[in-house]
């Protein structure tokens, strides 16, 4: 069992004697300090965590146990936390350090610290190499709010729409279109980015809406400057008619 | 005969039939008529007067290696009951051994604790000899019965997982043969599009990170009579879907490098073709580079791709090249706009994928998303302006990865072009 743990609301310190069972124990400790939102979907914060604390107690503190690894998890907000661990290590050459991860799979097993960075959103170390820190999102949810304005049914997806929430709207579009309806606002207020993939899924929507009739409107509003420019640039203002945030329509139909 | 204990018989052995009963009963009469029956019968018996020797003879003759068949136990015995006895013998031999009670009135209420511990049947007070002979014989074949079954369901259970064992190595074979027909066809695919580096009229260096085998971006390059044409294509998707529409793009490209229709013609006619069928749901992006090394000029036409950067040589400074179009496959009627630019000797060219330019990272303190975009790629190719084209490649595209953080999300596709001494 390791030593001096101390749990405020937003802040978690450890000690750890350099032994396979601490990690193991400070794994279940990291996952009571998160609320229960934050632990439907914890998994890349605990593999980075054990990633870090393992490479503190493998390489840094070569596993003699007496030599502590201290670790810190900070909440920055709901979800993002900044993870500090250090050993009593010489530490190690880190600019040389190769992150990225290998493309045989049969190799990822000695890339721990390759793995650790490709979840976290960033990795820092400090010389001589002996502490490093992470700073780690957990993934939001994808959603999306339906309503309904006049004869108008109205989208509203709740962040942005890109190639890692792709899947999740896909599978919402899948239920939008409804028989009867034929005008759709998507209401981009809460969205700032959408990439290609993000794209291709309101180009989708156009096609499969159009299918169902040849007078289907599909509006886009509050569209930030630059995904009205996007829209603009690929030509989709042919098929959507853009309004961005405070101001006229881009394009009419 | 009275024997006051078991003689042991030759080497622990019993003859069929007979078995070892251990008989707890603290009535010293009954003690003696049951066991002259069971004796009688052939059986051998050991004696105990209450649980507690009960227990002591079982462990004894455990130890000796002569163990116990069977109990017959009455329920009230002194210093140990018939219940504990039970429930301390099946805490140690477990389910195993075959336990007939003997009940009285006054017992019947705990028969249903008394099954649940494990006594297998009950010998009511009072009782005939015919009912112990019965009794005894019942629970031994019912025991018979179950070691049988247990032996079948062994069998049945080891002949299922073998049955299994060889479905799961049929399965595993199928797979490997369709895997292998994938891998060829991968490789067939990548085959198909795969380009050399060297032997055109201008210089050629690009680096291609896929995110996956199939599908991804795509390149190509052809000298024509007049130069060399370029294309960079960028497919939605990777699966066999967007392989198809890949080789579609190369088909068409080295068919025009033939026909010479210029690059706005070839875009509207690819594009018309691919638009057909109103089922289209991706979108390809792409721009045309056309190289006139006689006129000293290029055409870019551009279909919703990031713009191509142009390298002077004479002002040694890097900057994009307007352009604007609608992407392939989105509407058959879609029109493209062609820019011309001058050539000169040691002008770089470069064109790339969504992938490169939108290389993103996250800041770890502030979680802000921020992208390379076109500029940071412009400033790339500034800073390592002086290598050779392909040293020069090879750079920015380790930059962007820096960038990124080695965090790759889709396919990447940079390639350079140098105009040569014209």
């Amino acid at each position: 069992m390791h030593v001096d743990i101390k749990q405020e609301t937003d802040r978690l310190t450890m000690r750890l004697a350099s032994r396979a069972g601490d990690v193991t124990d400070a794994i279940s400790d990291l996952r009571a300090f998160l609320d229960e939102e934050e632990r439907k979907d914890d998994s890349g914060l605990v593999l980075v965590f054990r990633e870090l604390v393992n490479n503190a107690v493998e390489h840094g503190n070569k596993k003699v146990k007496e030599l502590p690894v201290d670790v810190e998890v900070l909440r920055l907000s709901p979800g993002r936390f900044r993870l500090s661990v250090e050993d009593r290590g010489a530490g190690f050459d880190f600019r040389s350090a190769d992150l990225s991860l290998p493309d045989d799979p049969t190799q990822i097993r000695n890339r721990g610290l390759a793995l650790a960075n490709s979840f976290a959103d960033e990795l820092m170390f400090h010389e001589p190499g002996n502490k490093v820190t992470a700073w780690i999102s957990l993934p939001r949810p994808s959603f999306f709010h339906v309503g309904d304005e006049g004869e108008w049914r109205v989208l509203k997806p709740g962040g942005a729409v890109t190639a890692e929430t792709a899947d999740d709207f896909r599978d919402l579009f899948a239920d939008l279109v409804e028989d009867g309806r034929i005008k759709y606002r998507f209401d981009l207020s809460d969205v700032s980015e959408i990439d290609s993939i993000g794209v291709s899924l309101f180009v989708v929507f156009a096609n499969v809406a159009r299918q169902m009739s040849t007078e289907a409107e599909l509006e886009i509003v509050n569209a930030s400057r630059e995904i009205a420019k996007l829209f603009h640039m690929i030509r989709l203002t042919r098929v959507y008619r853009v309004r961005e945030r405070n101001g006229p329509a881009v394009e009419a139909v | 005969m009275r024997r006051s204990h078991a003689e042991p018989d030759v080497a622990g052995e019993t003859q069929s039939g007979s078995r070892h009963i251990l008989l707890a009963e603290d009535d010293a009469g009954l003690l003696s008529s049951l066991s002259f029956l069971l004796r009688n019968e052939g059986h051998r018996v050991t004696t105990a007067v209450d649980g507690l020797d009960a227990l002591d003879r079982y462990e004894e003759f455990l130890e000796h290696g002569e163990p116990v068949d069977m109990l017959i136990t009455d329920i009230q015995m002194p210093r140990m009951n018939g219940m504990r006895l039970i429930q301390s013998l099946t805490a140690t031999a477990g389910n195993d051994l075959p336990i007939i009670v003997i009940t009285g009135h006054g017992d019947k209420d705990m028969v249903v604790e008394l099954m649940r511990i494990g006594c297998d049947d009950f010998l009511d007070k009072p009782f005939e000899p015919e009912d112990v002979r019965h009794k005894v014989n019942e629970v031994m074949e019912r025991k018979r019965l179950r070691e049988l079954a247990k032996a079948d369901r062994l069998g049945e259970a080891m002949a299922r997982e073998q049955d299994m064992a060889q479905a799961a190595s049929d399965y595993k074979r199928r797979f490997e043969s369709l895997h292998g027909q994938v891998q060829r066809a991968v490789g067939a695919y990548q085959d198909l599009i795969s380009l050399k580096k060297e032997g055109y009229r201008v210089g050629v260096a690009f680096r291609h990170r896929p995110l996956h085998d199939l599908g991804g971006d795509y390149l190509d390059v052809c000298d024509t009579d007049k130069g060399t044409d370029l294309i960079v294509a960028d497919v939605a998707g990777h699966d066999l879907a967007a392989s198809y529409q890949t080789i579609l793009v190369k088909a068409y490209f080295q068919e025009n490098c033939q026909r010479r229709k210029d690059g706005r013609g070839f875009f509207e006619l690819l594009n018309h073709d691919l638009s057909e069928g109103g089922t289209n749901e991706r979108m390809i992006t792409a721009v045309l580079l056309s190289l006139d090394l006689e006129k000293q000029e290029a055409q870019v036409v551009t279909a919703g791709h990031p713009k191509v950067i142009r390298f002077c040589a004479a002002d040694q400074v890097a900057r994009r090249v307007p352009g604007r179009g609608s992407p392939l496959g989105l509407s058959a009627d879609a029109r493209f706009a062609s820019t011309s630019l001058p050539l000169a000797s040691g002008d770089r060219l470069f064109l790339y994928t969504d992938g490169v330019a939108g290389a993103r990272r996250i800041d770890g303190p502030s979680g802000m998303r921020s992208s390379l975009g076109e500029e940071g790629l412009v400033q790339l190719i500034n800073s390592t302006a002086g290598l050779t084209l392909d040293e020069q490649v090879a750079r920015i595209m380790e930059g962007v990865q820096r960038f990124s953080r080695y965090k790759q999300i889709d396919d990447m596709l940079l390639c350079g072009v140098e105009i040569p001494d014209l």
